[in-house]
């Protein structure tokens, strides 16, 4: 910025003899010849500018061409006034300046200077069209023209020129005295190059090249895939996630051929799971109507990735961060991209539909016993009070009859659950089945080593959660779902105003373990299980370990139809707030509305539910 | 210097006139040494080709299969010959055939978003083709009557064949991407020589001592290397049967 600041105090000393054109000579300061930029956000530059832009545009070297309102800061306006040399317009020469009512706020542009040449051109725009479209063997785009204007150079030299551009997207300038194509450009700015991925695996990069470098930005989706590394640093991270990125917090690659794993696989699966929603439900972007997606890949989030909604995020349109395994791993397999992105569907489809995102709610579950043993000792519920071994602050568990009250998170672990459904559906819909890497199956994070898998939607209790003591299966059914002790914040037992989770978890009411290093919000991924399962269980059938009950399923051919059940149930049908159960009822009535009652589809569904108790 | 040359064309021109007038439909005892032809005619539809090119798209490889047909068309023809004998003759030939072709084109364009999911278009183009032959002929008269002559020839033919071919194709396309249109195809003329051979017939009536009227038969052929794209090349079939009808000359 300083060196910014510079310039335009030579052009106002510059100014001072010479008021009929932009400054002849800035080469002391200006770092490209004949160039001048300006960047005044500061009183005293304000003021200069103010005066520069003022004479340029007496002198019609400036002429506005564009003003419309602040869309993001209400009573604020942009003015952009065009440069021109003698009525031809200056490629690349403009200013910008926003405005607060009758102040100027700031100013901004580039300038080219030291313009000496004849603006009168020997061809005729038409003529200029013929050597363009005999050139590109192609026509004009309809309707357009060859345009005079003065083109720069970065050595400073000026050439009045024609620009055309083509049915194929290709820019010509054309020497306008001469015929000369002087340069030709593509104004498809997608570049598609290729990547290796954590697993070895090579894949195409959509990509955008910028100041001769290459960006993953993929303008080629209808909606904007931008994909962000804080190199590993928190501040970055806290920035882009709310206060916006720039362009320095892009990955860039100089030959396109990407190396970096993180940014490969990050980049790529949102890119494949943007292609899977589109694909199977229509749906576009981050909200269905092709709004952007980011991703910010954080090597300082250890063995996690996370949605975040907007207004967080770039452009204030939410995000997903993925983070490294201990050992170096990028957590950005497809099915974990899948599962973060699942998670903006459903946060978009509930926030175009309620105003607010799928909730985090408690709901009570079955009573526990009256007291727990740990270590060897027995904890009575109306007795035994917890401390928080922060605060020091001795809260008593909330009691009924003298047992524990029990709940847990349903709206948390649906949510969980259909993000695992459709980041696997994202799998089986690019990979083949099987096991092993780069195969899809119906585990989440088993792509990525030292990570996965976390947990499996056929045979959930396969996988163990880790607690104070031993080890808890994941639920394969409502009634093994962790249900947590409530304590009692404010208020009394028989009038508990502020409750909160305790760390102590109970399963059909037998208390089975503390976690003292967490609840998983009330379990939200623990008891994710139930709903996947219900899901593998409609498409592949099989018998439930927990209830005995098998379900035939469609069949794995049929896989879209139970996606689809799901899909619509979630963006189309649940409401903020919903339990298991009404989650279960409006599941059944998507695969009704979709294929009627007495369909395979809708008793596959219905037995599944049944069979997970649901 | 001017008036001496002018005398000089005004006394050919009479002596050709004379020549016209006096000699009668036959031969006469002066045997003529040169031979000219001019004939328009027709060839063969030269044999089609299979031509792939491969180019570079979106980090893959673009496969551009071809099929090139080609129709029988005009041909016209010009000789002459010198006599070295009684009955055997040297001469030359120059024959010239131009007719437009049709190619179905399949192009495999790779996917912008993933590997080894090309999208299969299908278009065709006219391609123009023109062969120029230059043959070279020991000829064999024989007299068939008064006035009938057949010759038989055969000799080396040197080929050049411009054809135009497919170089690449535009194509139109929308996210997903899944699909493409054929658009049209892009078209570069290449140029390529090769030596042949010819073989025919001449079959000429002399209502006149100089002037005729005559047919000829000819198969004339030869393999030129087109170089189809960057890496490859396709064997190109030129030439054909060619049949011509037009005057005869004898001087």
């Amino acid at each position: 910025m300083r060196w910014l600041r510079c310039t335009l105090a030579a052009a106002l000393c510059l100014l001072a003899i010479q008021t009929r054109t932009v400054a002849q000579n800035t080469a002391l300061q200006t770092p490209t010849p004949n160039r001048l930029s300006i960047a005044a956000d500061l009183p005293a530059e304000i003021s200069g500018a103010t005066t520069l832009v003022a004479q340029l545009t007496q002198a019609r070297e400036l002429v506005v061409s564009d003003v419309h309102d602040d869309t993001f800061v209400a009573g604020r306006r942009f003015e952009t006034l065009r440069q021109f040399y003698r009525g031809v317009p200056v490629e690349g020469g403009s200013v910008t300046r926003q405005m607060a009512g009758a102040v100027t706020i700031s100013i901004f542009g580039e300038l080219l200077t030291g313009i000496d040449i004849d603006t009168a051109p020997a061809l005729l725009p038409v003529d200029a069209a013929r050597i363009t479209e005999r050139i590109a063997r192609r026509d004009l785009i309809a309707g357009t023209q060859a345009v005079l204007l003065i083109m720069p150079s970065v050595t400073g030299r000026f050439v009045l020129a024609y620009r055309a551009t083509t049915q194929d997207q290709m820019t010509y300038y054309v020497d306008a005295n001469t015929g000369e194509v002087l340069r030709q450009q593509s104004e498809r700015q997608d570049e598609v190059g290729v990547g290796t991925g954590a697993l070895g695996d090579q894949k195409k990069m959509i990509t955008t090249s910028a100041a001769g470098a290459y960006r993953p930005v993929d303008r080629l989706r209808p909606g904007t895939i931008a994909t962000y590394d804080t190199r590993g640093s928190e501040a970055a991270l806290d920035r882009i996630l709310n206060a916006g990125a720039t362009d320095s917090d892009f990955p860039v690659d100089a030959d396109n051929i990407w190396t970096d794993a993180r940014v490969v696989d990050a980049h790529v699966n949102v890119g494949y799971t943007y292609d899977y929603f589109f694909k199977r439900f229509q749906w576009s972007g981050g909200d269905g109507n092709g709004r952007a997606l980011f991703a910010v890949v954080h090597r300082g989030l250890i063995n996690n990735a996370f949605f975040i909604s907007p207004p967080s995020g770039p452009e204030r349109g939410g995000a997903v961060v993925f983070g490294d395994t201990g050992g170096g791993v990028p957590v950005t397999s497809l099915d974990v991209v899948g599962h973060e992105l699942m998670h903006g569907v459903t946060d978009a489809s509930l926030r175009r539909r309620t105003g607010a995102g799928l909730g985090s709610g408690l709901f009570l579950e079955a009573p526990g016993t009256t007291s727990f043993t740990f270590n060897g000792t027995v904890f009575p519920c109306d007795t035994t009070v917890l401390v928080n071994s922060i605060t020091g602050a001795r809260v008593p568990f909330w009691c009924n009859g003298g047992r524990f009250v029990t709940a847990s998170n349903h709206p948390g672990a649906l949510n969980e659950g259909f993000s695992d459904i459709f980041g696997t559906s994202a799998e089986f819909f690019f990979q083949q089945p099987g096991n092993g890497p780069l195969r899809a199956d119906y585990v989440e994070g088993e792509d990525v080593l030292g990570f996965g898998p976390i947990r499996s939607m056929n045979a959930p209790g396969s996988i163990a959660i880790a607690a104070d003591a031993g080890a808890v299966p994941y639920p394969d059914n409502k009634t093994r779902t962790l249900n947590f002790a409530l304590v009692i914040i404010s208020g009394t037992q028989t009038n508990p105003t502020v409750i909160d989770i305790a760390p102590l978890a109970f399963v059909g009411g037998t208390p089975v373990t503390l976690f003292s290093r967490g609840t998983d919000s009330a379990g939200v991924h623990w008891n994710s299980t139930v709903i996947s399962h219900a899901f593998y269980l409609a498409i592949e059938g099989g018998r439930n370990a927990t209830s005995g009950i098998t379900v035939t399923g469609v069949g794995a051919q049929n896989r879209e139809q139970i996606e689809r059940v799901f899909f619509r149930a979630m963006t189309q049908l649940m409401p903020n707030n919903p339990s298991f159960s009404t989650a279960a009822a409006l599941i059944r009535q998507s695969a009704i509305d979709l294929y009627g009652a007495s369909s395979a589809v809708s008793q596959a569904v219905n037995q599944a539910l049944i069979a997970v108790g649901l | 210097m001017s008036s001496s040359l002018i005398g000089t064309r005004a006394a050919l021109r009479t002596v050709i006139a004379g020549l016209l007038i006096a000699t009668p439909a036959v031969a006469s005892a002066q045997t003529p040494r040169i031979s000219v032809s001019v004939n328009g005619g027709w060839q063969a539809a030269p044999d089609g080709l299979d031509a792939t090119t491969n180019l570079q798209l979106n980090r893959e490889t673009e496969e551009i299969a071809a099929r090139y047909d080609f129709k029988s068309g005009p041909l016209f023809d010009i000789g002459g010959a010198w006599r070295l004998t009684r009955h055997l003759w040297a001469g030359v030939a120059i024959s010239r055939f131009s007719k437009p072709g049709e190619s179905s084109i399949t192009a495999k364009l790779p996917h912008p978003l993933q590997f080894n999911q090309p999208r299969t278009v299908e278009g065709s183009a006219g391609l123009g083709r023109r062969e120029t032959a230059g043959h070279i002929q020991a000829l064999w008269d024989v007299p068939l009557g008064e006035a009938l002559t057949v010759r038989v020839f055969g000799g080396p033919s040197i080929f050049s064949l411009r054809q135009d071919v497919v170089s690449d194709v535009e194509f139109s396309e929308t996210y997903p991407f899944d699909a493409a249109t054929f658009t049209r195809a892009k078209t570069s003329a290449v140029t390529q020589s090769k030596l042949g051979f010819n073989v025919g017939a001449d079959l000429a009536y002399y209502f006149h001592r100089m002037f005729g009227v005559g047919f000829l038969a000819r198969y004339a052929s030869a393999s030129v290397d087109l170089h189809v794209n960057t890496t490859g090349t396709v064997s190109a079939k030129t030439g054909g049967f060619q049949l011509g009808a037009g005057v005869r000359l004898l001087f």
